[in-house]
């Protein structure tokens, strides 16, 4: 249906002026170790069929600058990828190669994914998008197919790799004072029907901020309320008013697909490990989680050492973690 | 009130950024600036050289360095105004954003006082011109000779304008190439526009834009023109649709100067207005020069330029394309005279045509009208100048003759001429067939159309001209001086031991286009679209 002034509607605009059927990785990465953001590219870049769905991968690095911190590690992981984009890439040995189909974003002195992953988001020049973390590894080989079938489905706007999780309105205690917390999209690893986005103005920006209210003030018809969140609702307190609210990275993408009638899915068969945190916790947790993707890390090194470039690149980069 | 200014950058020259950050950071009030975010892209070193995006990341860091509130982002591989605003978009965190291009000079701290109007209600308080474009349609000739017909939407002004963060706009660009199935409504976008005309053009009326808002306020197209095959929405055409519905807008005074299209321009023209800043641009600097913000700037202060003692005489010579005197005129009347006047030579013979045209110059009413005999021997005209003392009543000393082919395409089009004549006596160039490297070869054809001369290599050639036009055995035919006027003037000043040479702009349809001869490109469509120079005709 024609727009009435703009001779077409923004979701025609998007899908006109993007390339049709092709996904474009966006990664974030601030504090996590090197290692972590080596394993998510390289394995997407080996596990990917050259020509196929992956048409581009997007990074933006944030940080401090100078001023506000250390920007070492920023400065290492943008030396990494600029050596990273004057290679080929190549998924098969002696498949066919293209130039590294690699943009490199940064700002200094921000920190956040979210800030970061609309950063880049400008720049995708293709109809999805599939925003990974920057702690994962690509376990799947020959995805391109699965995550076609799933995503470009009538009213599906979102496709995950499994388990679909959001998280739950709810509440908790922040400094000792109730804060609200609304459902969000987890979303270590998830690909996006770009146009569907645009066309509803939706956002991955969370917002985290302090205001004193009631829950009745702000939700008069609170069965409404609860409905609209159902059935990912929690117990709420209303014994003291709320100090804080919690709008997590994708809480209003998940309302905005869930009011228009839009289905968010998981991809069955879809393996996409995922470190968890690894730019924010802590030493144990790091160790645990290493020990559990030994494997994994061991089987892509294998993998690795079978396209010379990439092993030497590796290896000049990777130091140890903890 | 606490905002955000985000600053683009591309292309653009390094130094128009430094003129654009520094001018914004003398004239405002930081504490009312929550931070200066600059949005750097370009080239990677596969897809290009970015050397002039990595200085403009080393001035930004060290102004942040300094304390001044400068976030810098930057993409690499990556160009576009639009995603450049959109990515830096991501991290604003105040209630409004002020959008800066990064070739505008803040003129006065005035500026935040007028955002006062965001408390009246405005979403969006823009700079004039209000539309950056209307809705248009033009033919489009691309370098392979493949035409593409294309629609552009309306797209708001962003060069100096705020808008209210809130609002979400969206500054994305989009190009929807259009399939034989697909129905497009020209009619009906048209009619809207042609309807909302009135209701912006007063909306958007202040005394001092009056004009410039006059004519960008004029959205509808003359008339609808061929079913296009690309729909283009430049960034801005969506927020204009928002705000045209919305009518929550306001304009600025005239608080900027813009130099408008730095990022597009031809490498020429962009070394060419660093060089030769505008008094805008002179008077910022000036101010700079006193101020603590001066060590940051890189570059040495600009030599003054003073033309004002030239006696200028400009010269076009017309016989019957009345049509292209008339958008010389149009342009003449806009442009730096630098105190020259303008003689139209008309050749004329006693046909009807001829006397039509002649009443019709004078309503252009140019300084000086010579109705001289055609004899098709016209390039004698600047010779026969120099004994009729009664055609023009001051005494020049320097002339710039032009054909009524060249068309020139912006305000300062005689200043490489004047430039040029300030280090040697004759010149040639712009607008014309000079090519540096190939004057001087041997047969190489000249065509006529525009030279700057100084009166004395007239007099001491002219002895030259009219024995090789009127004598025998020495005979150059009419025509062929005619038509290699300036080769032939050019060899005789030498011999006589002037300094010659060329404009730093030959062969360039930057500042003026040889429209008859040069069909390689047809440039009616590109003046009005704006691509080659500051004017922008929308009679088309």
């Amino acid at each position: 249906m024609p727009h009435p002034q703009m001779l077409f509607d923004l979701e025609e605009c998007e899908k006109l002026s993007s390339v049709q059927d092709k996904t474009t990785f966006l990664i974030t990465t601030g504090q996590a170790h090197i290692n972590f953001l080596m394993w998510s590219i390289f394995s997407i870049l080996i596990r990917s069929k050259v020509g196929d769905f992956l048409e581009h991968i997007n990074v933006a690095i944030n940080g401090p600058d100078e001023r506000s911190g250390d920007p070492t590690l920023q400065n290492i992981k943008q030396n990494f990828l600029e050596d990273l984009r004057s290679l080929k890439w190549r998924s098969q040995e002696d498949g066919p190669s293209v130039d590294m189909p690699l943009t490199i974003s940064r700002v200094w002195s921000r920190v956040g994914a979210e800030q970061s992953l609309e950063m880049i988001l400008p720049w995708v020049h293709t109809d999805s998008y599939i925003y990974v973390h920057d702690d994962i590894i690509w376990n799947t080989y020959d995805w391109e197919k699965t995550i076609r079938i799933n995503l470009y489905k009538k009213n599906v706007a979102i496709v995950c790799a499994p388990p679909l999780e959001t998280g739950d309105l709810s509440w908790s205690l922040y400094e000792d004072e109730p804060k609200l917390n609304f459902p969000h999209i987890v979303n270590h690893c998830i690909a996006v029907r770009k146009p569907i986005l645009a066309k509803l103005g939706l956002k991955w920006t969370g917002y985290h901020f302090q205001n004193t209210f009631k829950l009745e003030d702000r939700a008069p018809n609170m069965d409404l309320f609860l409905a609209g969140h159902r059935p990912r609702v929690l117990p709420l307190q209303n014994t003291k008013e709320y100090k804080y609210a919690s709008y997590d990275v994708g809480a209003w993408v998940l309302n905005g697909l869930k009011r228009n009638g839009y289905e968010i899915n998981s991809v069955p068969n879809l393996d996409v490990f995922h470190f968890v945190s690894m730019s924010w916790t802590n030493k144990r947790n790091i160790l645990s989680r290493l020990e559990y993707a030994k494997p994994m890390i061991e089987r892509l090194e294998a993998e690795l050492k079978m396209f010379p470039d990439y092993w030497k690149l590796y290896n000049k980069y990777k130091s140890d973690i903890v | 009130m606490s905002l955000t200014v985000i600053i683009p950058t591309n292309d653009a020259p390094i130094q128009t950024l430094e003129w654009s950050i520094l001018s914004l950071l003398m004239n405002s009030n930081l504490d009312n600036i929550q931070e200066i975010i600059v949005s750097i892209n370009g080239p990677d070193n596969r897809t290009g050289n970015s050397s002039l995006q990595d200085q403009k990341e080393l001035f930004c860091k060290k102004l942040a360095n300094a304390g001044y509130p400068i976030t810098v982002l930057r993409t690499w591989s990556r160009i576009g105004f639009s995603g450049a605003v959109q990515s830096a978009l991501s991290f604003v965190k105040t209630e409004y954003y002020l959008l800066m291009h990064d070739d505008v000079i803040v003129l006065n701290k005035d500026w935040q006082k007028e955002l006062d109007q965001f408390e009246n209600g405005a979403d969006a308080i823009i700079h004039a011109p209000v539309f950056s474009n209307k809705l248009k349609t033009a033919v489009l000739t691309n370098s392979y000779k493949e035409t593409t017909t294309v629609t552009f939407l309306p797209a708001i002004n962003s060069s100096f304008s705020a808008f209210r963060t809130s609002c979400n706009f969206n500054w994305s660009d989009y190009y929807c190439w259009i399939k034989e199935s697909d129905y497009v409504d020209l009619e009906s976008t048209n009619s809207f526009y042609k309807n909302k005309t009135k209701a912006v053009s007063l909306l958007f009326r202040k005394e001092t834009f009056a004009d410039d808002i006059k004519d960008r306020t004029k959205l509808e197209l003359n008339r609808v023109k061929t079913r296009p095959e690309l729909v283009q929405y430049n960034s801005g055409s969506w927020v204009a649709n928002d705000l045209i519905n919305s009518n929550r807008v306001f304009c600025f005074s005239k608080v900027v100067h813009h130099l408008e299209g730095m990022n597009n321009k031809f490498k020429e023209v962009k070394k060419y207005e660093v060089d030769n800043p505008d008094q805008f641009v002179c008077g910022f600097l000036n101010d700079l020069k006193n101020h603590d913000l001066f060590k940051f700037y890189d570059f040495s202060l600009p030599k003054e330029k003073d033309f004002s003692s030239n006696k200028l005489l400009v010269c076009v010579l017309v016989y019957k394309r009345i049509e292209n005197l008339k958008k010389w005129m149009d342009i003449w009347k806009k442009a730096n005279k630098f105190g020259g006047k303008l003689l139209v030579v008309q050749n004329a013979d006693n046909s009807i045509d001829c006397k039509e045209i002649s009443k019709q110059i004078d309503i252009l009413q140019p300084d000086y009208h010579w109705v001289r005999k055609n004899d098709n021997e016209s390039m004698k005209h600047i010779f026969e100048l120099l004994i009729r003392k009664d055609i023009v009543d001051f005494d020049w000393d320097k002339i710039v003759f032009f054909t009524d082919d060249c068309i020139p395409l912006r305000e300062d089009f005689l200043m490489p001429f004047l430039d040029a004549l300030e280090d040697v006596s004759l010149t040639g160039g712009v607008l014309s067939s000079f090519k540096r490297d190939e004057i001087d070869k041997e047969g190489y054809f000249q065509r006529s159309v525009c030279l700057g001369i100084k009166k004395e290599v007239l007099l001491r050639v002219r002895h030259k001209a009219y024995r090789r036009i009127k004598m025998r055995g020495d005979f150059i035919q009419p025509s062929l001086f005619s038509t290699n006027c300036e080769r032939f003037i050019w060899n005789w000043a030498k011999e006589e031991g002037f300094e010659v040479g060329p404009t730093r702009y030959e062969w360039s349809k930057i500042f003026g286009w040889d429209c008859d001869h040069q069909k390689i490109d047809d440039l009616w469509d590109k003046i009005d679209l704006n691509l080659y120079g500051k004017y922008n005709f929308n009679d088309f």
